[in-house]
């Protein structure tokens, strides 16, 4: 009796941390902090990355597909002083632009859902130096403006595709103006 | 003693879980999800998707862009995809069932804006020696573009368009649904 008590109790046990911790590596293991940004992460879905495979796991369980190779998708929730990205604050999101064939940057709530804001190089205003300032706000904005949608918890995604081999990629600052 | 005992097993069987939940629970929950975002599409046929589609599986898109798909099945055998795509940055990507991207390709790799790829299944190694399944892909791949192999049965290939401006959207769709996704006749 005592016997099949503790069997069922390790092997309830021993599930339970394996879908824990399972649950807990798909959604964190797979994001890694950028080198040199902090505050920027990636999620680790190319080249040889232990973590790949929770990387890969965590888009697929979302029902999505990872970002290709050819593309780099770094994300933040957290302005420069790392306070959490709201709605009702503006932002300036100032940087270069990448020396990519594309990019585009989207403002969604943390869990990522929809709806969502967006710009894109196709449509960006860029000073003749190639600097690009993006002002996050409620409110319409002069020059490149992006409404967030209306969350305490916002996540910007920057995506570059098709990066120039050679070349760093400056990953754009969050300046908080106003609340 | 016996604690210790029950202790280690509870970790193997934690071990066991995590890894079984990693590996095989995501693609499961991906071709679920799948199947119900794209439920009136066939498989092995070629389409545009819809923006809705487009947000829910790429989420690394915009709305100002694109988006093709062939959802394949390599089970009865390879398939053929023929893409025509307009004159601007296009990339090409079939993913593996598992997420894995097993192929790529973008305008100026492929230095035309119309190609054809055919999609198979890897051999496995039992058919190799047996010499079983297809003739060598030498005497198979004639008047084929390319060849992309990979060693799931089932995938997802897509072509991603950006678009500079909408004006252009209605333009390039009118292009892109040249494009099909067929088994190969081979």
């Amino acid at each position: 009796m005592g016997r099949t008590t503790n069997s069922t109790l390790a092997l309830f046990v021993g599930a339970v941390l394996g879908i824990i911790t399972a649950l807990h590596g798909l959604g964190n293991f797979g994001l890694k902090p950028v080198p040199g940004a902090s505050r920027w992460a990636q999620w680790q879905v190319g080249g040889n990355d232990t973590f790949q495979i929770y990387a890969l796991g965590h888009f697929l369980s979302e029902g999505q597909l990872p970002p290709p190779k050819s593309s780099a998708s770094y994300l933040r929730s957290v302005d420069d002083e790392g306070n959490s990205l709201r709605a009702d604050c503006i932002y300036f999101v100032d940087g270069t632009l990448p020396p990519s064939r594309w990019w585009s940057m989207t403002v969604a709530d943390g869990r990522g859902s929809e709806p969502r804001s967006e710009l894109t190089a196709g449509e960006a205003i860029t000073s003749q130096s190639g600097e690009l300032r993006v002002t996050i706000s409620a409110r319409p904005m002069p020059g490149n403006w992006i409404m967030p949608p209306n969350s305490s918890n916002l996540t910007l995604s920057f995506v570059v595709n098709e990066a120039v081999p050679g070349y760093d990629i400056a990953l754009p600052a969050i300046k908080k103006a106003s609340c | 003693m016996g604690r210790i005992f029950w202790i280690f097993v509870a970790a193997l069987v934690g071990l066991v879980v995590h890894i079984v939940y990693v590996l095989f629970l995501p693609s499961y929950w991906f071709e679920q999800q799948l199947g119900r975002v794209t439920e009136q599409q066939t498989v092995n046929a070629f389409f545009i998707a819809k923006p809705e589609v487009q947000a829910r599986l790429l989420p690394s898109t915009t709305s100002q862009s694109i988006v093709g798909l062939c959802i394949f099945d390599l089970r009865s055998g390879p398939v053929a995809l023929q893409a025509t795509l307009p004159r601007t940055y296009w990339t090409f990507s079939v993913y593996s069932q598992s997420g894995r991207q097993v192929y790529a390709l973008n305008d100026v790799q492929a230095g035309t804006s119309e190609f054809k790829v055919e999609l198979s299944q890897t051999k496995t190694f039992l058919q190799q020696l047996l010499g079983n399944g297809r003739a060598d892909d030498v005497n198979q791949v004639e008047n084929l573009g390319w060849h992309a192999e990979t060693s799931e049965s089932r995938g997802i290939a897509v072509i991603w368009i950006p678009i500079a401006d909408e004006a252009m959207r209605p333009q390039i769709e009118g292009v892109l649904k040249h494009s099909s996704c067929k088994p190969s006749q081979s």
